[in-house]
């Protein structure tokens, strides 16, 4: 296995959709090049960082606000609203 | 905009029975459980944040007009995404302007976090948000999909509309393109 290989193969490998010849394979790689070692620990890192701090939660206020003008208009949508109009 | 005449005959799908106060809870129930990840999806495309609850507000009025075509709870989060995903690259076609920045976002503590932990979390969500707007769209919406959404790779196949090892090909290089911008940045 060739270092492009294994960087083509990184997300199969942590998801585990890898054959164990290929994952064989991989980890020999890995045992004699520390390039693609930093390159798997790095991608780890990456994908933990972006699960905690990659969501935005949108604050109770803004929540409400959206909330509020979805239903005001799906109620209206299905004429049952309107009668109170 | 033909909303009212679709929205009508699913009430009528969903029988006599359905008063809009049922209706109400539905779309309450629906954004409880999705809203932050429909606005995540919206945002990440459009990079700014009234075009994202635009597309939030379509999402939900759409997927209120397809309730019948849940499937099961579990898949309900990858349905309304890929209804999100397909407006929101609707609004991206329509729109003349890109913006240059992408809109700054409060970030909303962790609850219990302490002034300290909150500012560096802060901070770090500060950069990776520019990390994540240098990145190709194609590649940026699938590992948020993936990794931030936490979506199994099928769903990220169908909210994309693409084939399974292509949605991996995405990730993977998304992932690798990610991985040089936040080092670079200082955040790993
Ligand atoms: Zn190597």
């Amino acid at each position: 296995m060739r270092c492009e290989d294994l960087a083509e193969r990184i997300t199969d490998l942590l998801e585990g959709d890898v054959s164990p010849e290929e994952e064989e394979a991989a980890i020999e790689h890995l045992a004699g090049c520390s390039r693609c070692e930093v390159v798997l620990a790095e991608t780890r890192d990456v994908i933990s960082l972006t699960a905690d701090h990659g969501a935005i939660r949108l604050t109770s206020v803004d929540r409400a606000r959206m909330l509020g003008a979805i239903q005001a208009q799906a109620t209206t949508s299905t004429g049952e609203a309107q009668t109170s109009e | 905009m033909g909303n009212s005449d679709s929205a009508g005959s699913v009430s009528n799908r969903m029988g006599t029975t359905t008063t809009s106060r049922s209706v109400a809870a539905r779309v309450e129930s629906l954004f409880e459980a999705h809203i932050d990840s429909v606005f995540n999806v919206g945002y990440r495309v459009l990079w700014n944040r009234a075009d994202a609850e635009d597309v939030a507000q379509r999402t939900f009025l759409k997927a209120l007009q397809r309730l019948d075509q849940i499937e099961d709870d579990r898949r309900e989060r990858a349905w309304l995404l890929q209804i999100a995903y397909r407006e929101a690259i609707a609004s991206m076609r329509k729109r003349r302007e890109v913006p240059t920045a992408p809109d700054k976002f409060p970030v909303v503590p962790a609850p219990g976090a302490c002034p300290a932990e909150a500012a560096i979390a802060a901070e770090v969500a500060s950069r990776l948000a520019v990390a994540l707007a240098a990145m190709r769209d194609d590649e940026r919406i699938a590992v948020v999909l993936r990794d931030v959404e936490g979506l199994p790779m099928r769903d990220v196949a169908e909210v994309l509309g693409i084939g399974h090892s292509a949605a991996k090909m995405r990730v993977n290089r998304g992932r690798s393109s990610l991985r040089q911008l936040v080092r670079n940045a200082g955040v790993i």
